[in-house]
């Protein structure tokens, strides 16, 4: 009879929100209640097996009973509707699976970042759990065109790298929507240039050359990225001796703008020194890069 | 329609064309791939794709003459869809282009149009000049890969990088006189390379 069933459940596949109450019917055909000489006040349910309290039960009329619970706290539960045939046999005549959840909160925190050379990916907070498959879109703009939306994966579901490159110097609108059964919410818009959010590639081929003339001060040079196309660096140099654990800094204000070498003063002389740099855009908008490969040089000795 | 809004900002999205302006001027993006592509890179070859013998695009002169919103909207009837599908059509055969040359472009319409957007409504056309009318007649398409093509295509490529230093400059001039929305101020153009 599992191809004929003897009657249905209506709601199909229900997705009810935690702690709401939620009704369902079963409707018996003509034909079963015909050979089984039964009716409506026949049926009782049944939760994963278990029967259901009938204080919980409804009889709407001859062919349609109800069943209902109260502050719902089921997750992924199989309801049946069954009905005792000849005063002995229990037959099933539907079944259907309860999922319950929640709907998706407003996403928060939504922020972004452009890895140079790389598209951008942009990340945000999805609020508490709901239970049920939650999609994300993340969704970006210009004021005159709109770009192909970014859909999370199953397994990221906080996440999104957009699929076209970045372009520096206009202003992108981004924001998140976030869909399940139960409902959808959009988070708060965000409007930036990409070139705001930029985490630069660290500065390359950092090396380190003594002076013979002078031995407290070593030059640094180093390669910096393409990045310097579109936004003027700022550098971060720190340096330590080679037994030494802690760094020292150059002051911020000597590295504030775009350069490829520096000079560093008042070293002790014959000694090897390790060095590291990083950049990033010199306004402070954006990120610091990585730091670069560390290098180290020895200051001439002393006259 | 589009539900991100345009800054509000003339100063932010002038900078912002400025900034574009200066990455899309330089002949390494476009035309130094195609002449290399091209094999038109030789001292004698490289005169026949100066900027002067195009006519896709308007001289500085006819655009400084323009008032601030005609010159906007004669940005946007230069870089048309058509303008936009020709370097389309020639990017793709110019593998070193980087990624970002024609989104590039596509992003300085919707600066110039958000700018158009900040700017007073023009005068009475009587008085203001209309936007400078593309310059015709278009080069005719050549065969690709013919010679007239490559010379045709630098050309293009050319007066593009040409076109986009005219307009940084003007833009430069904006910043100098922000509020001013007539011409453009009339102080001639700085001497080339004292831009950067």
């Amino acid at each position: 009879e599992l191809v004929n069933p003897c009657g249905y459940i209506t709601p199909e596949s229900p997705v009810v929100q935690l702690g709401s109450n939620f009704t369902a019917v079963c409707v018996l055909k003509e034909k079963c209640m015909k050979s089984y000489h039964v009716n409506a006040s026949y049926i009782f349910w049944k939760t994963n097996h278990v029967t259901v309290p009938s204080e919980q039960y409804t009889v709407i009329n001859s062919t349609a009973s109800s069943v209902t619970f109260t502050n719902i706290s089921l997750s992924n539960t199989q309801l049946t509707c069954n009905i005792r045939t000849f005063g002995q046999i229990d037959q099933n005549v539907y079944g259907i699976r309860i999922v319950s959840g929640l709907p998706p909160e407003k996403p928060k925190n939504l922020s972004c970042i452009v890895n140079e050379g790389e598209k951008m990916r942009c990340q945000w907070d999805p609020g508490r759990e709901t239970f049920l498959d939650t999609n994300f879109t993340l969704k970006s703009e210009w004021a005159t065109e709109k770009f192909d939306d970014c859909k999370t994966k199953r397994g990221t579901p906080t996440t999104c790298t957009l699929s076209y490159f970045p372009v520096y110097f206009v202003y992108l609108e981004v924001w998140v929507e976030a869909e399940n059964a139960l409902g959808n919410v959009t988070s708060d818009h965000i409007n930036f240039d990409p070139v705001d959010k930029v985490k630069p590639n660290p500065p390359q081929n950092l090396s380190v050359s003594n002076s013979e003339e002078l031995s407290t001060i070593l030059k640094l040079t180093w390669l910096n990225s393409n990045i310097l196309d579109f936004l003027i660096l700022k550098y971060s140099i720190e340096y330590r001796t080679k037994d030494a654990s802690a760094w020292s800094q150059i002051p911020p204000e000597d590295t504030a703008s775009t350069r490829s070498s520096f000079t560093v003063q008042d070293l002790k002389p014959y000694t090897e020194y390790v060095f590291r740099i990083r950049c990033m855009k010199a306004d402070g908008k954006g990120f610091w890069s990585d730091w670069s490969e560390e290098a180290s040089g020895v200051t001439y000795e002393a006259r | 329609a589009a539900v991100a809004r345009c800054s509000a900002s003339f100063h932010d999205l002038l900078g912002q064309l400025q900034k574009q302006t200066a990455v899309l001027q330089r002949p390494s993006l476009l035309l130094e791939p195609h002449m290399q592509v091209q094999g038109l890179n030789m001292e004698n070859l490289k005169r026949l794709c100066l900027p002067e013998y195009s006519e896709d695009f308007p001289k500085e002169a006819a655009l400084r003459a323009l008032s601030r919103p005609s010159f906007l909207r004669t940005l946007l009837t230069t870089l048309d869809e058509d303008t936009l599908r020709r370097l389309k059509e020639l990017l793709l055969q110019l593998p070193a282009v980087p990624h970002y040359a024609l989104p590039s472009v596509r992003g300085f319409n919707n600066n110039v149009r958000c700018m158009a957007q900040l700017l007073p409504a023009p005068e009475e056309s009587g008085r203001t000049p209309r936007p400078t009318p593309r310059p015709t007649p278009r080069l005719p398409t050549s065969t690709p890969g013919s010679f007239q093509w490559k010379v045709a295509t630098c050309r293009f490529l050319g007066g593009f990088h040409h076109f986009m230093l005219s307009v940084g400059r003007i833009f430069g001039d904006w910043a100098q006189t922000p509020g001013h929305s007539g011409r453009h101020s009339r102080t001639a153009p700085p001497r080339r390379g004292s831009r950067r």
